[in-house]
């Protein structure tokens, strides 16, 4: 089962859908749900301010459930906005603190001529080589796969993690930017995989695949 | 570099009818929105827009049910506008199946609407649509809704809306909506002078293939929306990709998976 947690300007509709249409069970995380690792996992969605997501996790109780079950390794996978709150801060709220499951800070990207912020639309996605990522604790193949597809953006800032965390990474400004980070047990995808047709469907239904 | 995109857009009712319009006026009914935004979206739409045009004009809000089921029927990110009045209607929308919203500039008062709006979403998800008619001496900014003249120049609606935190900026020729006679193409210019940081996309005139050719090679526009292109003839945002992506332009690629 999947635990969505509840950032009321979070899609969850949206991202409900897109599980839904891959025939994974989901509903809302609390902080009384019992979580299994191995068999449950926690979704952070998108769509918001970082400090409006980062002070709902802590209102609600959920930033220790989500901590104490990263620590037992259960999955913990975070999109957009729900990426950027696996880190511990952020320059769009300086005074806010993410869940700091991953090293490193939330940057605006660069404004530039051609690459305008926000940065909204469909966009290449390459794998950083090596992968981060050792065999068997994530499904690598998927990332191979994901290796050169367009996939859909909607976001100004972006995750600065040390290159151990850098999975995949997309151009912006002359750079390559991390579009997914992760380790272990803890991923998270700067883009919308439910946004992103059937690619985006595959790598979710590959990530969720033994929590169903 | 980012794709340039192709935006099918569903004008609808209260009930749930699909209208194209001409200069803003209702004009025909094509459909229904669930069977809209499910074949634009198999027709390989990057996006999708979908405005209630009646909703501010009546007061009211778009019903969540209607969003779940537009949702439902829609696997590609979608854009909702119409009735937004205050920072819990937008968030109410992203809550039913939106991933953002758009709402029509129609005074000073919206500037400080999308300021709060974007302060809770974020930027990224918040649009905002300048409405505006051309004739030989130029371009006037309009509000649709009292069907005043804007007292505000483009280039200093475009400026306060950038310092709201506004996320992309439709800009939409009502004198050439529904149409079908292309974009407006003589704002192109200005737009480059204006220099705009945020995504722009144009509304209004998309008739063929070609009026996408024409405004998305322009490096401001980051794409461009269609209704009646979609509703009354053979072009599919697919078969538009394709023919802007022989032009030169880059265009998504949807890849072999589909």
């Amino acid at each position: 089962m999947i635990h969505i947690v509840n950032i009321p300007s979070a899609n969850i509709v949206s991202v409900g859908a897109c599980l839904r249409r891959i025939n994974i069970r989901w509903e809302l995380l609390t902080a009384t749900t019992e979580l299994v690792p191995g068999s449950d996992a926690i979704l952070i969605p998108g769509v918001g301010a970082f400090d409006v997501g980062a002070t709902e996790i802590e209102c609600e109780n959920l930033d220790m459930v989500i901590r104490q079950f990263a620590t037992k390794g259960g999955l913990i996978v975070g999109i957009c906005l729900g990426c950027q709150l696996l880190l511990g801060s952020s320059e769009e709220a300086p005074a806010s603190t993410g869940l700091g499951l991953l090293p490193g800070v939330v940057r605006r990207l660069p404004d530039e001529i051609e690459d305008r912020v926000p940065r909204i639309g469909w966009a290449p996605t390459h794998c950083f080589v090596p992968c981060p990522i050792s065999d068997g604790t994530m499904p690598r193949a998927i990332f191979d796969e994901l290796n050169g597809h367009d996939v859909y953006f909607c976001h100004s800032y972006y995750c600065d993690v040390p290159d151990e965390h850098k999975i995949m990474g997309f151009r912006h400004a002359e750079k390559k930017l991390p579009a997914v980070i992760g380790r272990d047990n803890i991923l998270g995808f700067q883009f919308h995989p439910e946004l992103s047709g059937s690619v985006g469907s595959r790598l979710l239904a590959c990530v969720f695949g033994e929590t169903r | 570099m980012i794709r340039k995109r192709i935006i099918p857009v569903a004008l609808i009712d209260q009930g749930g009818r699909t209208l194209t319009s001409q200069q803003f006026c209702p004009w025909r009914t094509v459909g229904t929105v669930a069977q809209s935004v499910q074949l634009n979206s198999l027709r390989g739409a990057d996006e999708l827009v979908v405005y209630d045009i009646a909703a501010s004009r009546n007061n009211r809000l778009i019903a969540p049910e209607m969003i779940n089921k537009i949702r439902k029927f829609c696997d590609a990110p979608l854009t909702i506008g119409g009735g937004i009045c205050s920072k819990d209607s937008a968030k109410s929308y992203i809550q039913s199946g939106a991933d953002k919203v758009s709402k029509s500039i129609c005074g000073d008062h919206d500037l400080t609407l999308i300021s709060k709006i974007s302060s809770m979403l974020g930027s990224q998800s918040v649009v905002a649509q300048i409405n505006y008619m051309r004739d030989e001496t130029g371009i006037t900014i309009v509000d649709y809704l009292g069907g005043r003249k804007f007292k505000w120049s483009l280039n200093r609606i475009i400026i306060e809306l950038e310092r709201s935190g506004v996320g992309e900026i439709i800009l939409c020729c009502v004198s050439k909506d529904g149409s079908q006679s292309g974009f407006d193409e003589a704002i192109l210019p200005q737009l480059n002078d204006v220099k705009i940081g945020v995504p722009v996309l144009l509304m209004g005139g998309a008739g063929n293939p070609g009026d996408f050719v024409n405004v998305l090679g322009n490096a401001p526009v980051q794409g461009a929306l269609g209704s009646s292109v979609f509703a009354f003839s053979e072009h599919t945002p697919r078969s538009v990709r394709s023919i802007c992506r022989g032009a030169g332009i880059k265009v998504r690629d949807v890849g072999p998976h589909r």
